[in-house]
């Protein structure tokens, strides 16, 4: 008798769960839906012509398209070096971040960006006739797991290189171990100064330094010149949070603005009632009349229902990371200011850009249909791409180490449009970066402006004076 | 200088304002705290997945009143329904394995329980936040200066609503009088007939729908529903502990008291202090009262 009823009750919470799940289908991966159009093959898509500077990079982006492989001839040349990753079949490279932690839902969509352009890679016949192994590692968010996969990846997988290395406490606690082992990080989802001090990191990001510069243009444009904004910050109690911070204060006070103080959530936090609080005192005593906002996109939501919540829906805002997530337009609160930007280097496949149709079809390919419309999944695809020119300029020299690939991204790169032609020979930054917002038309991210509306804002300099 | 010291002036209505976001938090941890409460009272057991009961609660209200879009009491009947399933499922699937097993055995099994929740969550709904619900009344209106949301006195009304059915249910009904008999002795009650293990399903079951609730009022009041939400749990267990395990009153006046310390210390101290100060009040109240505020102390005959 026990038993059967032991069936129902299974039977039924089984049932729940199986609607619960397709319920939400249509919610899932968080990039909002791609539009309805009928997928062309990208071989048969025209490619747009490539500027004769960038023709040889392009050449080699198409040839990810159609499998020709120039490099074949050069494929035997290059020794195996099982030390750094690379047999006579496999090439492997790592990512770190978090997947299913509390900022998986940014950091999640830049591994499937690197894992969709290798399932395409791999598709044309890999990279100097290898197959990319692609290798991340989840650490929740957590340095302890992160310290502990970073020894996987290096000891036992052996990686030639890291497509990311996500969390400003865990790149922090690692940098000197990255410096130690020669080994490349291509295109950190953070950008803190501690980086500045090594050889090993690569940005394709804009550095917070030049974000912080990128907000001050866009502030002063909203208020009518730098000299009327009164800006408060809000940033997650992480490092970058605090290093944020400091820039946005430093560029904002140096522009001539005014940079009332920052206001710090703990991670995790679902309310911001004290925060709140102080920014009502703030616009009511100080004239505050802009925030930035540096977090996860589920902080950025709880910030911006808050603020909802408080009633203050007419002070515009623009953050960085999660706040240039999808889901902040499309799950957060309708009353919250039009003018809410999210700063980012990257574009969507929905900006009709060289990688757009490529990006698509690879998300599809790798399981990941939509997320080309989610600007982490692009920093992701981008660094694959730049990863693939990378290897097979390192190959040149003969050999492909990690040391032999650290000096082959002391270069320039093609990124089939997605950001700014990658200049790292003089330095390992991008000074690429605009504010986003979601276009509910393509369900994609577009620029406020182009990124040459920003270039002028940076000032190219680095490391903080306010402490 | 705002910020020169803490994070506020002596504003008097930013007091206010933490005050009532203090007791609106409050309310929260309360209806969580109940729930620990209600398991604890009746089975001994002191349930560290509790948070994410309501964070599955939660998601189930995402799913039945926002997604499949149900009828609002519709929707909420089938999600305490569901929830009282699982409740039953926790009972007959795993706990009753556990009955007689150590303190710390069963603490265990609750906390791999909780990482169960969280791994199921993530499958199913992925790791994209969701906006919060919004079915309850959103509007506001001002006391002194400070916003006082709606929807926080419907929790306040739940809540109180939930205490004094508990006790009318403990006081007067049959099989509140046997969860209360087992909880005091349960091979004196069992040999008065009662059967504990239909008392300790009863009690799981029960929980579960406190959950359930609470679920689909923090779903309101919270930022985002996301699988962060489950901190709440270990968020409202100072609450729990000064009000005393087994004190559903307490339970009440201990969350409230939590609530309005974490706001003013988050304000006047910092995020960084929030935690820190409701743990510390946590420590303080065991010091001074093992039992906490107005939990009670078991006789042991000798």
């Amino acid at each position: 008798m026990t038993g059967r009823w032991l069936k129902a009750l299974a039977a039924l919470f089984a049932f729940a769960l199986i609607a619960a799940a397709c319920g939400n289908d249509d919610d899932d991966g968080g990039a909002a839906p791609a539009p309805a159009e009928e997928q062309t093959p990208a071989a048969e898509q025209e490619a747009p012509a490539p500027a004769p500077a960038e023709e040889e990079d392009a050449e080699d982006a198409m040839e990810m398209q159609d499998g020709d492989t120039e490099g074949d001839a050069m494929d035997m040349m290059v020794p195996d070096n099982p030390d750094n990753g690379v047999t006579s079949d496999s090439i492997k490279v790592g990512w770190m971040g978090d997947l299913t932690g509390p900022t998986a839902s940014s950091q999640s969509f830049n591994s499937h960006g690197i894992e969709a352009y290798f399932e395409c890679a791999n598709e044309a016949g890999g990279i100097l006739g290898r197959m990319i192994e692609y290798l991340p590692e989840d650490d929740q968010f957590s340095a302890e797991t992160a310290a502990i996969n970073f020894t996987k990846l290096t000891e036992d997988d052996k990686v030639i290189a890291l497509l990311g290395l996500g969390g400003s406490h865990i790149s922090t606690q690692l940098q000197p171990d990255v410096e130690a082992l020669n080994l490349p990080v291509i295109g950190p989802p953070q950008t803190i100064d501690v980086q500045l001090e090594g050889d090993q990191y690569f940005n394709n990001l804009a550095h917070y330094g030049d974000q912080a510069d990128l907000a001050t243009g866009q502030i002063a444009a909203d208020v009518g010149g730098i000299q009327n904004a009164v800006v408060m910050g809000i940033s997650l109690e992480v490092p970058s949070g605090t290093e944020f911070a400091a820039y946005v204060e430093q560029s904002v006070n140096r522009a001539g603005g005014t940079y009332l103080g920052t206001q710090y959530v703990a991670p995790g936090a679902t309310e911001v009632i004290a925060q709140m609080a102080a920014l009502q005192e703030g616009i009511d005593n100080d004239g505050v009349n802009y925030v930035t906002l540096h977090g996860s996109p589920g902080a950025g939501l709880v910030v911006m229902q808050g603020m909802a919540d408080a009633g203050i829906t007419d002070i515009p805002i623009i953050g960085i990371h999660g706040i240039a997530a999808n889901s902040i337009w499309t799950e957060g609160p309708e009353e919250i200011s039009d003018q809410t930007f999210g700063m980012h280097s990257f574009l969507t496949a929905n900006n009709n850009i060289e990688a757009s149709a490529e990006m698509e079809r690879c998300a599809s390919l790798a399981g990941y249909g939509g997320e080309h419309l989610n600007l982490n999944f692009a920093h992701g695809f981008l660094n694959g791409y730049v990863f693939h020119q990378a290897v097979e300029r390192a190959a040149e020299t003969g050999e492909l180490s990690r040391e032999s690939l650290t000096e082959a991204l002391k270069g320039t790169f093609d990124t089939m449009g997605i950001t700014c032609p990658i200049d790292w020979s003089s330095g390992p930054h991008s000074q690429c970066g605009a504010a986003f917002s979601l276009d509910p038309g393509t369900g994609g991210m577009v620029p406020a402006n182009p990124f040459s509306f920003y270039a002028d804002t940076f000032d190219g300099e680095y490391g903080l004076e306010i402490s | 200088m705002l910020l020169a010291f803490g994070n506020f002036t002596a504003d008097p209505s930013v007091n206010l304002q933490l005050l009532i976001g203090g007791l609106a938090l409050g309310a929260i941890y309360a209806v969580v705290a109940l729930g620990f409460v209600l398991v604890y009272k009746s089975t001994d057991v002191l349930n560290l997945a509790h948070g994410e009961f309501l964070m599955l609660g939660a998601y189930f209200a995402l799913t039945f009143l926002v997604s499949e879009n149900l009828n609002f009491f519709l929707g909420v009947f089938v999600l305490l329904l569901v929830m009282l399933v699982f409740g039953l499922l926790v009972h007959y699937g795993i706990m009753r394995r556990m009955v007689g097993q150590g303190f710390f055995a069963i603490v265990l099994i609750t906390l791999g329980i909780a990482t169960i929740i969280r791994a199921l969550l993530l499958i199913f709904y992925g790791p994209t936040e969701r906006a919060r619900l919004d079915l309850l009344p959103q509007g506001s209106f001002e006391i002194g200066g400070a916003t006082v949301r709606h929807v926080d006195l419907i929790i306040f009304a739940v809540v109180a609503g939930c205490v004094l059915l508990f006790f009318a249910f403990f006081k007067y009904t049959r099989l509140g009088l046997h969860m209360r008999a087992v909880a005091d002795d349960i091979e004196a009650a069992a040999a008065m007939g009662i059967d504990p293990d239909k008392v300790y399903a009863m009690t799981w079951a029960a929980a579960m729908v406190m959950a359930g609730l609470g679920g689909l009022l923090f779903g309101h009041v919270t930022g985002a529903i996301d699988r962060s939400i489950e901190a709440i749990g270990l968020r409202a267990f100072p609450a729990a502990v000064v009000g005393g395990l087994t004190s559903l009153g307490g339970s009440i006046v201990g969350g409230l008291v939590v609530g309005v310390i974490e706001q003013f210390a988050n304000g006047h101290l910092g995020t960084k202090w929030r935690e820190p100060v409701a743990f510390s009040v946590m420590f303080l109240v065991l010091l001074v009262r093992p039992t906490g505020l107005w939990g009670r102390k078991d006789l042991e005959r000798v």
